[in-house]
């Protein structure tokens, strides 16, 4: 991983033999070969950290949204999201999620604020009925 | 099983952020908490369900907890309540 300038992040892959991958009860694959040019990648930029971990019963996870959590790497600042990870999740599907929420993000929408704006929109409603 | 009901006094209602403590304390618990508001009943564990109501200030709850730590989940479920969620 490398600091291009003061504001992004790149991670690189490891330059001396190809995309190879291992998948553990498979063995090795050649990325490559088996998905094509378009599926590669020498250099990319990080906009985003996803942290799989495992999951407990107790602990606390993001439940809407409205919040970002930030953390630091090389002294960039990006943000950070928690996947708790059980058997049966597909972790692949979830990250692509993540990534296209953080499209949206950028692009201004945030689906937990939006969803809460309607939700107050309905209360509030409730509330003047009332008086 | 134990029922109570009550109010919401929070001045903005359950939203999402007083919602998500809600859920927040009613996982923490083994007994199943099950909430309902006119006809409408959800399940206290899951936010969706917990937001779908739109409990306005003012309206009442009432909460159906069944399990063997119901007694200790009412009484923290109705202090969250009662502290209006850090709210107003």
């Amino acid at each position: 991983m490398v600091k291009s300038d003061e504001t992004k992040l790149f991670g690189t892959s490891p330059k001396n033999n190809g995309y190879f991958m291992e998948v553990r009860g498979v063995g090795i694959i050649d990325i490559e070969r088996m998905f094509g040019i378009q599926s590669i990648r020498r250099e990319k930029m990080i906009d985003i950290q996803v942290e799989l971990m495992q999951w407990h019963e107790n602990m606390d996870y993001e439940r809407i949204g409205l919040s970002e959590k930030m953390t630091e790497m090389l002294g960039i600042k990006l943000p950070i999201v928690n996947i708790p990870v059980s058997p049966g999740k597909t972790v692949s599907v979830i990250i692509e999620v993540i990534a296209s929420n953080h499209v949206l993000k950028l692009n201004g929408y945030n689906a937990g604020q939006a969803f809460n704006a309607k939700l107050l929109a309905e209360i509030n409603n409730k509330t003047r009925q009332n008086t | 099983m134990l029922e109570r009901k009550i109010k919401v006094i929070n001045k903005l209602g359950l939203h999402a952020r007083p919602s998500s403590l809600l859920v927040k304390l009613a996982i923490k618990f083994r007994s199943e908490v099950k909430i309902k508001k006119d006809e409408m009943e959800v399940n206290g564990k899951s936010i969706m369900g917990v937001m779908m109501l739109a409990a306005e200030c003012g309206s009442d709850l009432t909460f159906i907890l069944d399990g063997v730590d119901e007694i200790e989940a009412m009484e923290q479920i109705e202090n969250l309540f009662l502290s209006k969620f850090d709210e107003d």
